[in-house]
């Protein structure tokens, strides 16, 4: 008989984002509680200038630079991965060698940097592109170099949820090491701003040009964003062995479809629950003993809505819970690993962030979100949210070791 | 894991494309008109396919699908209208159905599945992710079934990236032809009404550049073989150079075991592995075979063999 009961350690973790290239320098940045969004300068799109969002402040060449990348193809949404993923394995103090490690990577768009920059090229005939760029447009690109690149002998899985991609992975690394696939397992998102993502978000009327308001009364939409976080997910003897400790537990995961529409959350929240729910079942915890949510508070209309509806009908009013998209923007597949980074940080930091943006609650629920910054604050248990189009949700539950 | 059903979509050379491709829609059943004109043909499809053989299906706790890129078509008309209407005016309804997992959504939707719904999209190693998640799926609630498939397709983009790239020349002059499918089967731990069981599926880690023949013929030696046994192989027209198959090649003439090309049916694509599973299934339910034996690698990357064995 199949029992899952192999406790999930996390040992190493490493991310990029708007708030900074490092953990440190995100958990920093994220405790000073200001924001880093600014206008999408460094993306070619008529609208940019006028959109604020959570770019990386690294240029291609100097993330090629910082990961010792000569590879002159590689596109953005893959070297932000390869800047995390290492960072990831180092923590872990994981040797420099050939890798018994199994890649679980999540992107919505992957290559589409270059796909959309020789497009038109491609299709007119204007000229012949680089066949090393051809190679990169598509999403399983990213997969395949992280196992390349960081010398992993094992299978690698690449995962496109939308928006809950990265904690689809995350998850899907967990059940690895449970079905005893591997004991070791690199699990992480990655996306970049691309014109095609930043129009597409636009088509459907749910960007705020200004920065945005998670569970606000007068939110208007999202900023989107741009990073990479990635975690690595060891089952507890195998860290042991190695005298590791755990940075955190993985101690429940949750995945459920809405079956509502395809790009709205149920109005009544019952997705949202559902995923919370089976999280926190799987984690063997009530709503009581949860001390923090960092929710996928995108800031649109509908998500926050049904989202908030969802945490006061389980936890009820007096639950502490907060959106970092007001610091990264909305970084799509990457979204669920950078919060599940910047969750960890807080528990072994011991504050939580105040959401920007927030000024008045949503009038059906009245639900406040920490609007300022919590010192010397005891996490235990936090519950990660992240949803996507297709009506897909994902929780997670990190919990700190004793 | 035992395969209680399966269904899929072939391609067919179309003269006014100049390239394998599956025509517009073939299955209409349980699709409401409005959707089948305002949805991709390759999404029409995919859920047609699949909604064959899962609607009235009990016991599903999942949806697991696999695509190499996804609704291509859609990612392409988003993009040239974005050039042509200079970034304004665009249609949401075009941007939502590129995205990679529309089709596990809206199956989940017919079906009124509230449950685990994931899609993996990783070249030519999608078909085994897949296989991997609905495995451990199936095993973590054995009582259940999951519904899992596979869609890609082809487009005048797609074969000019790959002409471009010479996927498309192989080195010999043989042209390689691309393909598209559709396959969707039903999975579960119980023998009961199975056609076949997936036995064992194996990924030979190698280099980019060179195609696991030592590992596949460790694979062959150490394989139990039962007869009567039919190799399906993903030949691609190249195969004379192909070191990955020249190994199997020798290996089925020592043992008399027939070869079947499926790609000659299917074309080449990223997940023409998930099309030759509903192949050698249905062969199976046709003849008395006992093994049937798939071997494939897309652009040399994944290097793979899957073992099914006939209930």
């Amino acid at each position: 008989m199949y029992v899952e009961n192999k406790e999930i350690w996390i040992t190493g973790m490493g991310i990029v984002s708007a708030l900074g290239t490092d953990p440190n320098a995100c958990f920093t940045q994220l405790h000073s509680a200001i924001s880093p969004l600014r206008p999408l300068l460094l993306h070619e799109s008529i609208h940019s200038e006028h959109y604020i969002g959570g770019a990386v402040p690294l240029s291609d060449t100097e993330i090629r630079q910082a990961t010792n990348t000569r590879h002159h193809a590689y596109n953005r949404t893959t070297l932000l991965a390869l800047i995390a993923s290492q960072q990831a394995l180092d923590s872990a103090g994981i040797e420099d060698s050939t890798r018994d490690i199994i890649s679980v990577n999540a992107t919505t768009v992957g290559g589409m940097p270059l796909t959309e920059k020789y497009f038109d090229a491609i299709i007119t005939g204007k000229y012949q592109v680089n066949t090393d760029f051809i190679n990169e447009m598509d999403c399983g690109s990213l997969s395949r170099v992280i196992r390349r690149q960081h010398n992993l002998n094992r299978m690698h899985f690449m995962i496109s949820t939308a928006c809950s991609s990265g904690s689809n992975a995350i998850m899907f690394g967990a059940r690895l090491i449970q079905a005893g696939k591997s004991s070791i397992v690199l699990a992480g998102g990655s996306d970049s701003i691309s014109k095609f993502v930043l129009n597409g978000f636009l088509s459907l009327k749910n960007v705020d040009k200004n920065m945005c308001r998670p569970f606000d009364r007068d939110r208007f939409g999202l900023n989107l964003g741009e990073g990479s976080a990635y975690l690595v997910l060891e089952e507890k003897t195998h860290a042991q062995k190695r005298y590791k400790t755990p940075l955190a537990i993985l101690s429940g995961y949750g995945n459920i479809n809405e079956n509502f529409h395809i790009t709205g959350s149920s109005p009544d929240g019952q997705g949202a629950m559902n995923a919370m729910n089976l999280a926190m079942q799987k984690a063997a915890l009530c709503p009581e003993q949860i001390d923090f949510i960092h929710t996928h508070g995108t800031s649109t209309l509908d998500n926050d809505l049904a989202e908030s509806i969802a945490i006061k009908s389980i936890f009820g009013s007096s639950i502490r819970f907060g959106s970092s998209k007001s610091y990264t923007g909305h970084t799509l597949a990457a979204s669920g690993c950078i919060s599940s980074v910047l969750t960890i940080g807080m528990m072994q930091k011991g504050f939580i962030f105040p959401t920007l943006g927030f000024l008045n609650p949503i009038e059906e629920t009245g639900m406040k979100p920490v609007s300022k910054v919590q010192e010397n604050v005891h996490l235990k248990h936090c519950l990660v949210n992240s949803f996507g189009f297709g009506g897909n949700n994902t929780s997670l539950i990190f919990s700190k070791p004793d | 894991m035992y395969i209680s059903k399966f269904n899929y979509i072939l391609p067919e050379l179309r003269a006014e494309k100049g390239y394998l491709n599956m025509g517009k829609i073939t299955v209409q059943e349980h699709l409401e008109k409005n959707e089948i004109r305002r949805l991709d043909r390759l999404i029409v499809n995919a859920m047609g396919c699949a909604l064959n053989i899962a609607f009235g299906e009990s016991n599903l706790v999942g949806i697991i699908t696999g695509t190499g890129r996804g609704c291509i078509s859609k990612l392409e008309q988003f993009l040239a209208d974005m050039n042509t209407y200079s970034e304004s005016a665009l249609n949401p309804s075009v941007f939502i159905q590129s995205t990679n997992n529309i089709i596990g959504g809206l199956i989940a939707q017919k079906l009124q599945l509230t449950t685990y719904n994931t899609t993996f999209v990783n070249q030519g190693l999608t078909v085994l992710n897949v296989l991997t998640d609905v495995e451990m799926k199936t095993l973590e609630d054995s009582s259940k079934k999951i519904l899992f498939g596979f869609f890609d397709e082809n487009t005048h983009f797609n074969q000019l990236i790959h002409s471009q790239s010479s996927f498309l020349q192989s080195q010999d002059g043989n042209p390689i032809i691309y393909g598209e499918g559709i396959s969707f089967f039903i999975a579960s731990q119980s023998p009961k009404n199975a056609i076949a069981k997936i036995e064992s599926f194996e990924y030979f880690p190698t280099n980019q550049y060179i195609c696991a023949p030592f590992e596949v013929g460790v694979y062959l030696d150490i394989n139990n073989i039962e007869h009567p046994c039919v190799f399906y192989v993903g030949y691609n027209n190249e195969y004379e150079k192909e070191r990955y198959y020249l190994n199997i090649v020798r290996f089925a003439t020592k043992m008399n075991i027939p070869l079947i090309a499926y790609k000659e049916r299917t074309g080449d694509f990223d997940t023409s592995a998930g099309v030759a599973i509903a192949l050698a299934l249905e062969q199976m339910t046709q003849e008395n075979l006992k093994n049937i034996y798939i071997f494939n690698h897309y652009k040399k990357q994944s290097p793979m063999a899957i073992k099914l064995v006939k209930s």
